[in-house]
């Protein structure tokens, strides 16, 4: 009878604990996710509500807010400087495809038996470690009209002196050259990644059927690469969108407004002239440009993923 | 000639081209020290010069001094050593979760995650700065440090990199009366030591070389980062541009040390962006 009793309250306490054990499973996964989960919330999925929210409202630092309707978006289309600032980022753009070229070619360089790989590798990687403000300060000073690196070279070849940041026309090229060596090395990788999952016997086998290096480049690298390239090339353009940095230390968005980017023009906005509802109207048209791209990107790679 | 000196002889000009191009890259990193070393009267000398006549060193300690650099490396230095923590912490507890549990709303709640990866940070610095401004944490070292560590690439990489862990291991464990925590710290987390790894140099770095956060955040000078010291530096009236490359300098020593010893996860790290599509 005892034993009877004492293994019956074994079993319900086991009974027990098994039900615990069901409901501490269903609750730890919660548990685990809620830091998190308050994070993203406070830090990603609320500012990006409010600031939607914001975009329809005159929000000053003072003051109460006031509902405008589409108000600040209807100033921000009228703003010449608004279109200075977009006109500039896309010719900013522009040098994509170029960067993107620069990368392919160098990675394909590297992608051979050679000596040394890993100084080269090194050498073009080590910009992207550094900071966009000690970058912009070292080639503000290279830059420099009449004590830069630049225009050493240029005098010691006798070719006449440059005078670019200060010249309306050229500040952007400065800008440009400059983001090109910065991000070489990062696209440069990515593409060293793909030509890496190209398997050697590809070339082997065209190789047998007498094809040339030329031919070997354009009709295996290229083609097998392009999946790689698609998404080098929007995510630089995606990057290239967000330029900031570089602009506001190597130009500070001049001379005049030759160099007004559309990021520096949505800081402007908000934290020197403290229009917030406006600036947030300015910074989600900046979303959406970004969104289309993004969503170009996801549906360029499904259709790959396909193939 | 032989076929192998013919072959070499082909390849002259490729190395002429990588050993050139290295070298080009290394340019302005060269130009940066050499105008560091260089004293007041040659650094303003036209046309310049390449190397300084003598190298002055002392300028690197003058730069220091030239702003209260000590603190701002300490700024700089908490916010990203508490960023990077507080990362990995809470990216590989998402991370595990998201691996490991079966919970409602887990694939809805994923794609959200992800979806966040979309969204640029000029969008949601406005309400954030207000946030902060509101709670009175504007101006300190939180303001510039939990929007940064809100990182869905490192919830995705540590998920990825979790999966990979059998499950039979936290079974095992779940069986000799391990708590879940204890499972997840002293069973798990070892064992994601490369990704945590990766994850931290790239958090490290993108704290440490962070400039618009804090140009927004922090707006007393004994709060301020290297970064935004800088670009204060340059905005005085005449710039001391041997000091300002100086300071430059120091302001990278960290940088440097990371790229020279992790530069194999940092390339591991970058490759594998590219994967996640």
């Amino acid at each position: 009878m005892d034993l009877v009793r004492s293994i019956e309250v074994k079993e319900g306490r086991k009974h027990l604990s098994a039900k615990r054990y069901k409901w501490k499973q269903k609750l730890t996964p919660f548990g685990f996710m809620s830091p998190v989960l308050l994070i993203f919330s406070l830090f990603l999925f609320f500012p990006v509500l409010f600031a939607f929210f914001m975009s329809f409202h005159q929000w000053g630092m003072i003051g109460t807010p006031e509902f405008v309707g589409v108000e600040n978006y209807v100033r921000l289309f009228k703003d010449p400087l608004f279109w200075i600032s977009i006109k500039n980022t896309l010719i900013f753009s522009l040098s994509v495809p170029l960067k993107v070229a620069i990368a392919l070619f160098i990675a394909v360089l590297l992608n051979q038996k050679i000596r040394g790989l890993g100084f080269y590798r090194a050498a073009f990687f080590f910009p992207v470690v550094l900071s966009m403000v000690v970058v912009g300060l070292v080639w503000q000073w290279m830059f420099s009209p009449s004590y830069g690196f630049i225009n050493y070279v240029l005098e010691k070849l006798g070719l006449p002196l440059q005078n670019m940041l200060i010249d309306s026309d050229q500040a952007m090229i400065v800008l440009i050259i400059v983001s090109i060596w910065k991000g070489l090395g990062s696209n440069l990788l990515l593409f060293l990644a793909g030509l890496q999952a190209i398997p050697s016997s590809v070339y082997e086998a065209a190789e047998i059927d007498g094809a040339s290096s030329w031919q070997k480049f354009w009709h295996i690298t290229v083609q097998l690469l392009k999946p790689t390239t698609l998404f080098v090339l929007i995510i630089t353009l995606i990057g290239s969108f967000k330029i900031f940095d570089l602009a506001y230390v190597i130009t500070g968005g001049g001379p005049g407004t030759s160099t007004m980017v559309l990021v520096h023009y949505i800081y402007q906005e908000a934290f020197q002239r403290f229009d917030m509802g406006y600036a947030s109207a300015a910074a989600y048209v900046f979303f959406i440009i970004l969104f289309i791209l993004t969503l170009v990107q996801m549906r360029v790679f499904k259709s790959d993923s396909e193939f | 000639m032989s076929n192998r000196s013919r072959e070499m002889l082909k390849r002259i000009p490729l190395y002429a081209f990588l050993i050139l191009g290295s070298i080009g890259m290394l340019v302005p990193f060269v130009w940066m020290i050499s105008s560091a070393l260089k004293p007041n009267n040659e650094i303003f000398t036209s046309p310049p010069t390449f190397l300084p006549k003598d190298a002055n060193w002392g300028n690197f300690i003058a730069a220091w001094n030239s702003g209260d650099f000590t603190q701002y490396f300490i700024n700089t230095s908490i916010i990203s050593v508490l960023t990077t923590v507080i990362t990995l912490f809470i990216c590989s507890l998402a991370g595990y979760t998201f691996a490991k549990f079966n919970f409602m709303g887990k694939k809805l709640l994923f794609l959200l995650f992800l979806g966040t990866m979309m969204i640029p940070m000029q969008v949601i610095m406005i309400p954030i700065f207000l946030m902060m401004s509101k709670i009175g944490l504007l101006n300190s070292y939180w303001s510039v440090i939990l929007p940064l560590v809100a990182n869905a690439y490192g919830v995705f990489l540590m998920r990825q990199f979790m999966s990979t862990i059998p499950t039979e291991l936290m079974e095992a464990a779940r069986i000799d009366g391990c708590s879940e925590f204890r499972i997840f710290w002293q069973i798990i987390l070892p064992l994601t030591k490369p990704a945590l790894v990766t994850l931290g140099i790239l958090t490290f770095l993108g704290a440490w070389n962070e400039f618009l956060w804090p140009l927004i955040m922090l707006d007393s000078p004994d709060m301020m980062t290297l970064q935004v010291a800088l670009t204060q530096f340059q905005g005085q009236y005449e710039v001391k541009w041997n000091l300002l490359m100086a300071a430059s300098a120091l302001s990278m020593i960290p940088i440097a040390l990371i790229f020279i010893v992790f530069q194999r996860y940092l390339v591991e790290g970058i490759a594998s962006s590219g994967v996640k599509g």
